[in-house]
Parts: structure tokens; C-alpha cells; sequence
């Protein structure tokens, strides 16, 4: 996969701070959410970043977008570096780059409806002049929505729907790179399916490339091209799906492998994945 | 909005009931000086305390009309200002009556009534006070007063909180310092004693404009701070929400994401806060004008009538309908209290 480098990131650092007690001094605490990062994200790939829940992979995924300042590094978008742009830059920049939430109940905002919603990144970019109902229909046959939800709100959707509503707001766009942050962790195990198929079919159709987040490496283990594994802050090892399921070589990827039911795993092995 | 009314009618009744009530009070308040038979300032030195006019159907001998009217009243008593009815000759009610001459809306001259009856006699539904004016008019002349400073002081305060509290907590650090220290400043002071100071500052020779606009902006100074507040603790909060995330991830402007995703979502809120703000402010005028700070005679507002009402304790044992404007202000009090907790559960789409 010798494909041109899309996304890298230079010693990534965010740290939040805990204070203990109000008035405590000297007692501040660092968690150290992405502690010293370097990674390339290749074109059209799909880069899968595994963990445990708090080890950062969410914070990474914002940074990315710059939706959290960044304490230190630096991001080379296409050789752009992203975290130095002038804002104006910076938000016309945002038309390529986007973000699925892991939780379909709060990322849609519940007085809008799925229209508006969907519409909104094409009237921030003046995109579609005049077309944006088209549009908007459009996207909703994409994602397998009937073109009648258009005029419903949010709470009227199950998990499922609710977050193929943000897939085709995060498609409206056109953009390139879609950050999916824990997109099925939420569903059911049948709609999650539909969902990940759903996000394999459009990645093939747009070449889109993804970093999809995650903390069940079965769902990554289907879905990924390669695999970045994270604890505490840290990249402990980044390897293509295949080998790091035959050949972990980091103790953490190796206890999180065996934290996965067994009859997944060997299903998994003997479809021999990819 | 439809929606709203749809969802108002079917869930909550006494709120709708009351909506459709204050919206026939504002009615009458903007068509005052029609609906009115008599100009606010006008004085009969003959009728003072009269009570209210009695409407007859059937007159003393027997005969029997279908036009209600009413008998003259002359002095009886004049000690206890007693009235008594002259019932030798029926004076009929007539809509559309000619009248005196007087300006709708302050500019159009006319010298018709929606209904009215012939000199000598006098149509007081609500009875006179002290200088011979009519209750009703007057009650409905100064519905304006009383009813629009609650709408203006609301939105003036409620801008200026939203706006602060909105900026305050979107964006955080110094600014919102700043603004959050200034509004507790503004919070620790008593409401009346400031209201009074802030009414200090002002000469007591202003025209009744004057007055109603220091009014206004006294109020207004005084409630924009806890809603400032409150308002700032949701957008606190809210811009941390996944879909306000989304937002910017889109590339929306902070203007827009203030507007479009943070204040919307506080508007339930809002509207129940500003809806149940409304009688303060309105308590507020009355409050004023009681201890003679407010609107100044002869002008009139439900809280200076009801001032000069209460002034005198055998006026209001002998002469109780001088306390009419009490009850309207009860009814608008109430009606915005019943209103303000019916919206509050149609505001929000998750509800319907």
C-alpha cells in the first residue's frame, strides 16, 4: 500500500489537567490523553485506532479536526499543516475533513429537523445553491433513508437512523477523510452490521479515507485496513489488521485480543479476514 | 408556532384558556380609546364615587325593551354619596354612540364609541372615582401602561441576558468573568431598594413617557442579571453537547452555532422565563405608581389607580369598585403564571 500520505501528525500532545481539591496547591494532575503522537493516515484507507475507554482515542480523533486545541505538534493535511491556519482557512478547510459521533442521540440537534440538519454544512459552504433540497434528498438515498424523514425530527428515528442522519450530514459535503468515532459502539449488534456495511460501501464509492475509532477489535478487525493500538495516551503499536490479529507483539494488543470472545476470534481466523 | 397552539390546546386548557384571555386584554388595550366610552381624563363633578351603572331591560311601569338602558343617577345622599336611579325616563344604550371628541391611537380624531348612552345619564360599568371618572376607561386606558411594560421590560431584559449570558458562556475565560461578576453586583442588591435608588436618580417632574420608559429600563436593569446567569450555566453546557461539536466540525461560525444550535435549545426555558417574568414587571409598575413613583395622575395605570383606591379605607369600605384594577392585575398575573407553565411542556419538539 504504497499510496501518497494524506494525514500526519507530529508529536501530538494534549493534556488535561485535574485539580484535586479547590483549594489544594501544587496538587494538579496531568492525564495525559495523547501523550507524544506521530502517525500517517494513507489515501483511502482505513486506519483503525483501538483502546481502552479513557486511553485518548476520542481526544486524537478531535484533535485531528482541531475540535480541542492542541497542547504541542503539528498536522500536515496534504502537506498543510491544519492547526496554524488563520480560522477563515481553517473552516473552508472543514468541507474535507469530517466527524460520525459514537452517540446517535446527542449529535443531532433535537430541534432541527433532519433537512436542516442535513442541509446546514451545504449553506455554511454555500454548496448546492438552491439545490440543497435535491441534495438532501439525495443523501438520504445514499445512506437508506426514505426521502419522507426529511421533514421529521431526530427523537423520531431509532439509533440506527439517527446515525445515518449524521453519516449524510458528515457526506454532505464531499469530503475526504471521515473521523468515526465509535460510530456502532451504541447500536445493536444487527443495525451495527448494517451501519459498517453501510460505511464500507460509501468509503469504496467516494474514496474516502476514515479513522475509525473503536474499543471492540472484532468490529476494527472487520473493517480495517490497519490498526493503531493505543493505552494510556500512547501509540503501543500500529500494524495491518491481519498480522496484528495473527502477530501481536506488544503485550497490551495481546491481552486485548484475548479479552475478545473466543468463537468471534476463531470465526474471525478462519475467514482468514480481508 | 401553529404546532405550538395545536399542542397548547390539546395538553394544557387553563393554558390556553389563559393565552386566549390575555389576548383579548391586549386587544382591548390597543383599541382602548374606541372600546372606552369616555375619555380617561374626563371629569363629571356630579358622579364622584358613583357606583357602578345599572343595566335595565324592563323599566319601572312594566315595559319591556329589547335595547338595554339606563336611568339617570342624581345625588341622594350627599353626605355618603349616595346615588339613587331617576326612573322617569330610559336613556338607551347605542353602539357606535357620538360622543366627546377625543384622538384613536393619539392622532386619528373621531367623536365615536363603541357604545355609550345620552347625556345626562352616564354609562360607568366599573362606577366613578373621586373626580367623576369612569373605572372602565380609565382601567382600560391604563392597560396600556400596564400591559405593555411587561412586554417591553421582558424584551429588553431578556436580549440583554441572552446576548450576555450567551457570550459569557460560549466563550468563556475573562470575558465571562467579567460579565458573570457584573450581574451577581447587579443581584445583590435588593430588587425594590435598587428599583427605588435607580428611581431616585431621576427627576420627579418627568411627563408620562418619561416615566414609562424610566420604568422600563429600571425593570429591565434590574432582571436581565439572574437570567444572564442562567442562561450562561445552559450554554455552558450545551456547547459541550456532541451536535454543537458537529457543528463546528462542519465549519459554523460561532455566530452560528450561538444562534442555530445554543440559544434554540434554551428556549424552552426562555419563553416559560420570560413568560412567568412578565407579572414582575407589571407588579413592578404597580409597585412604583403605589408609592407615587410611577405613572403621575392623570394618566392612568392599573398601579396608580389602585394607589389613589387604596389611600383611604372608608373609600374602599364605601366605594368598592375603586378596587377593579386589583382584580385585573390578579387576572394578568395569573393568566401569564398559567400560560408560562403550559408552554414550558409544548415548547419542546421531544415532547410532542
Amino acid at each position: 500500500m504504497a499510496k501518497e500520505i494524506f494525514i500526519r501528525a507530529e508529536n501530538l500532545k494534549k493534556y488535561y489537567s485535574i485539580t484535586k481539591a479547590t483549594f489544594s496547591i501544587g496538587s494538579k494532575e496531568m492525564v495525559k490523553a495523547v501523550d507524544n503522537l506521530s502517525f500517517e493516515i494513507r489515501k483511502g484507507e482505513i486506519l483503525g485506532l483501538v483502546g481502552e475507554s479513557g486511553c485518548g482515542k476520542t481526544t486524537l480523533g478531535k484533535l485531528l479536526l482541531k475540535l480541542v486545541e492542541p497542547d504541542k505538534g503539528k498536522l500536515y493535511y496534504r502537506g498543510e499543516e491544519l492547526f496554524t491556519l488563520p480560522a477563515k482557512r481553517l473552516r473552508r478547510m472543514r468541507r474535507e475533513l469530517q466527524i460520525i459521533f459514537q452517540d446517535p442521540y446527542k449529535s443531532l440537534n433535537p430541534r432541527m429537523r433532519v433537512a436542516e440538519i442535513i442541509a446546514e454544512p451545504l449553506f455554511v459552504h454555500n454548496l448546492y445553491k438552491n439545490k440543497e433540497r435535491e441534495r438532501v434528498k439525495e443523501l438520504l438515498e445514499l445512506v437508506g433513508l426514505p426521502p419522507t424523514s426529511i421533514s421529521n425530527f431526530p427523537h423520531q428515528f431509532s439509533g440506527g437512523g439517527r446515525q445515518r442522519i449524521n453519516i449524510a450530514r458528515a457526506l454532505a459535503t464531499n469530503p475526504e477523510f471521515i473521523v468515526c468515532d465509535e460510530p456502532v459502539s451504541n447500536l445493536d449488534v444487527s443495525i451495527s452490521a448494517q451501519i459498517l456495511n453501510l460505511l464500507k460501501e460509501l468509503r469504496k464509492r467516494f474514496a474516502l479515507t476514515y479513522l475509525f475509532i473503536s474499543h471492540d477489535l472484532s468490529v476494527v478487525g472487520y473493517f480495517c485496513d490497519r490498526i493503531m493500538v493505543m493505552y494510556k495516551g500512547k501509540i503501543v503499536e500500529t500494524a495491518p489488521a491481519e498480522e496484528l490479529y495473527q502477530n501481536p507483539s506488544h503485550p497490551y494488543t495481546k491481552t486485548l485480543l484475548s479479552s475478545i470472545p473466543r468463537i468471534k476470534r476463531s470465526l474471525l481466523l478462519e475467514k482468514g479476514h480481508g | 408556532m401553529k404546532e405550538v397552539l395545536r399542542r397548547l390546546k390539546r395538553r394544557n386548557k387553563l393554558a390556553y384558556f389563559a393565552l386566549v384571555a390575555l389576548l383579548f386584554l391586549y386587544l382591548t388595550a390597543i383599541f382602548a380609546d374606541f372600546i372606552a366610552p369616555y375619555p380617561y381624563d374626563l371629569q363629571n363633578r356630579t358622579m364622584c364615587y358613583a357606583p357602578p351603572t345599572k343595566i335595565h331591560f324592563t323599566e319601572s311601569n312594566g315595559r319591556f325593551h329589547l335595547r338595554p338602558f339606563v336611568y339617570r343617577y342624581y345625588l341622594k345622599d350627599s353626605i355618603y354619596r349616595k346615588y339613587e336611579e331617576d326612573k322617569s325616563r330610559p336613556y338607551f344604550i347605542h353602539l357606535f354612540h357620538r360622543g366627546t371628541k377625543h384622538r384613536v391611537f393619539g392622532v386619528i380624531p373621531s367623536q365615536y364609541y363603541l357604545f355609550g348612552v345620552e347625556a345626562p345619564a352616564v354609562l360607568y360599568l366599573f362606577g366613578a372615582d373621586l373626580y367623576g371618572r369612569d373605572t372602565f376607561s380609565r382601567i382600560l386606558q391604563g392597560s396600556r401602561v400596564s400591559l405593555s411594560i411587561g412586554l417591553v421590560g421582558v424584551s429588553i431584559s431578556f436580549f440583554l441576558g441572552l446576548l450576555l449570558g450567551g457570550i459569557s458562556g460560549y466563550f468563556g475565560g475573562k470575558l465571562d468573568t467579567f460579565l458573570m461578576r457584573t450581574a451577581e453586583l447587579v443581584m445583590i442588591f435588593p430588587g425594590f431598594y435598587l428599583m427605588l435608588a435607580l428611581r431616585a436618580t431621576f427627576p420627579t417632574t418627568l411627563s408620562t413617557i418619561q416615566v414609562y420608559l424610566m420604568i422600563v429600563v429600571i425593570l429591565s436593569l434590574i432582571g436581565w442579571a439572574s437570567l444572564a446567569r442562567i442562561i450562561r450555566g445552559m450554554v455552558l453546557s450545551l456547547r459541550e453537547e456532541d451536535y454543537v461539536l458537529a457543528a463546528r466540525a462542519i465549519g459554523a461560525s460561532n455566530s452560528r452555532i450561538i444562534l442555530r444550535h445554543i440559544l434554540p435549545n434554551t428556549l424552552s426555558y426562555t419563553i416559560t422565563a420570560a413568560t412567568l417574568s412578565i407579572p414582575g414587571y407589571i407588579l413592578g409598575e404597580s409597585a412604583l405608581s403605589l408609592l407615587g413613583l410611577g405613572i403621575q395622575e392623570p394618566a392612568a395605570s392599573w398601579g396608580n389607580m389602585l394607589a389613589a383606591a387604596i389611600g383611604n379605607l372608608q373609600v374602599v369600605s364605601h366605594f368598592p369598585w375603586v378596587l377593579i384594577p386589583g382584580f385585573f392585575i390578579f387576572i394578568t398575573v395569573m393568566a401569564f403564571n398559567f400560560l408560562g407553565d403550559g408552554l414550558r411542556d409544548v415548547f419542546d419538539p421531544r415532547m410532542w
